[in-house]
């Protein structure tokens, strides 16, 4: 099986599953117990609460571990709602569905939301940003860093001190910017992050809201967990997992990347040479995009048909088709971004990985144009 | 090399008249079929259209495998009947893959 969907999700490495399985026989009592049993596993999720932060150089109590990055994403949009209800919240046209549906829920709350356009490159368009900003008074505004279908990496050097000019907050969803780039949290100075460890090899289930508003409230309550921010004893063993993945990615960063890149070079070419007729969606290779998420649309092609061909092949690829009102849509996220009528029903997103070899990429590169009768 | 630029077609005629035109994967199914290609692909009776879209590619795919087993482009309703797919009921029906091009 040739496995190209890592921007849905990735194997956790072998150390990571080594270091879960030896956190649940070590430490299996509750990290909230004062006993000495407790009081061991607290001291570990503390250790590992400060090696995750002072990798992403973070304040560990700025961190609140949560089950998933869709929980992170709820917590801030609903914290905020909760704590500004009169005021105006903004995001993007192209968010993941965590922020756009929980945004559309706190509009039907009341809520006030301002939806940003962006452009044939995914890039939200400052000027209306601004526009915005000038217009309302705003709370926050939550972007996707780095887009999960298109890769487009958005210019937050220039959104955060934009926004925080404004007096307003800054979410950003990191779930595929932590896996693929340098993040330190200080130098990108936005207020509130979520992150999920799934997508940077460790596991499922876990994942963070990096948070610095006073008083947030909690989305799940209950006991005082993770400074009275979020309910639920602790899944040591997945953030211990999750502390691993970050620290494998980290030291191998530079590495990782440049083999995606290189790989994601390799395929393009193939299909060129193929004479295949596509376009990658989302800036070029090169430029502000993950390399790793590559969204090609193929001229005249039924993409559920095609991905459906490869899954045949061995090769595991998405098509970022939605399920609305009974039907099967083109996604709404190419659709906002103007992608040729032509195109766009034939979109599949291949999201490689650091393994992936150049001739895995040469092969799909071939069957791809084969499924697709070009030679 | 295959040509599979979209996806293959059928046409079903009942003596010279169209009774379909159009992508196998939009026959009409039997919903048992279908339930029970979901439970065993998902393990779900009650797909999603994303689920059933797959689901029907599966169906597509088994009824090219009766044409190619038969060398034929074109076939009677009797030649699926194995499958135990189709939502059809007249024994006079002709099916014909990619209108028999």
């Amino acid at each position: 099986m040739i496995y190209l969907d890592n921007a849905a999700s990735t194997k956790p490495t072998q150390k990571t599953m080594e270091i879960m399985k030896e956190t649940m026989e070590r430490f299996p009592a509750n990290p909230s117990s004062t006993h000495t049993m407790g009081i061991q596993a607290k001291k570990a999720l503390n250790q590992s609460k400060q090696a995750i932060a002072s990798m992403l150089g973070a304040e560990w109590r700025n961190l609140i571990i949560t089950s998933s990055a869709t929980e992170a994403t709820n917590q801030a949009l609903f914290g905020m709602f909760k704590r500004y209800p009169n005021k105006t919240m903004i995001t993007s046209t192209v968010e993941h569905a965590a922020t756009k549906n929980t945004l559309k829920a706190i509009e039907s709350m009341g809520g006030h939301v301002i939806w940003i356009p962006v452009d044939n490159d995914g890039l939200i368009l400052i000027s209306e940003l601004k526009k915005a900003l000038e217009t309302y008074d705003v709370s926050l505004v939550s972007l996707i860093y780095a887009h999960n279908e298109i890769g487009t990496i958005q210019e937050v050097n220039t959104i955060i001190p934009l926004v925080h000019a404004y007096g307003a907050y800054v979410h950003l969803d990191m779930v595929q910017s932590i896996a693929h780039m340098d993040i330190d949290f200080t130098k990108l100075n936005a207020d509130m992050a979520s992150v999920s460890a799934h997508k940077f090899h460790g596991p499922r289930g876990i994942g963070m809201l990096y948070n610095k508003v006073d008083d947030l409230p909690p989305l799940i309550h209950g006991g005082g967990h993770e400074n009275g921010k979020r309910a639920g004893t602790e899944d040591l063993a997945s953030i211990k997992g999750m502390e691993n993945a970050l620290h494998e990615k980290r030291l191998e960063h530079e590495k990782r990347e440049a083999s995606i890149k290189h790989t994601a070079r390799i395929l393009l070419d193939t299909l060129k040479a193929k004479s295949v007729d596509f376009i990658l969606n989302g800036p070029p290779l090169g430029t502000n995009r993950l390399n790793n998420v590559l969204n090609l649309s193929f001229k005249d092609i039924d993409s559920q048909t095609l991905a459906f061909e490869l899954s045949s092949e061995g090769i595991m690829v998405s098509t970022g088709s939605a399920c609305s009102s009974g039907e099967i849509k083109a996604s709404p996220t190419l659709s906002a971004l103007g992608v040729d009528h032509d195109y766009i029903e034939g979109s599949i997103r291949i999201s490689h990985n650091h393994e992936t070899t150049a001739q895995t990429m040469q092969h799909v590169g071939n069957m791809i144009a084969s499924i697709i009768g070009e030679q | 090399m295959r040509k599979k630029k979209t996806s293959p077609t059928i046409l079903v005629t009942k003596d010279n008249d169209t009774i379909y035109k159009g992508k196998i994967e939009n026959l009409p199914f039997k919903d048992h079929a279908i339930k029970q290609k979901s439970m065993e692909l998902f393990g779900d009776d009650a797909p999603c259209i994303i689920h059933q879209s797959v689901i029907f590619k599966h169906f597509a795919q088994d009824i090219i495998s009766t044409f190619e087993t038969h060398n034929e482009t074109v076939l009677p309703l009797k030649a699926f009947e194995a499958l135990d797919i189709l939502d059809y009921d007249d024994d006079t029906l002709r099916f014909i893959l990619n209108g028999g091009k």
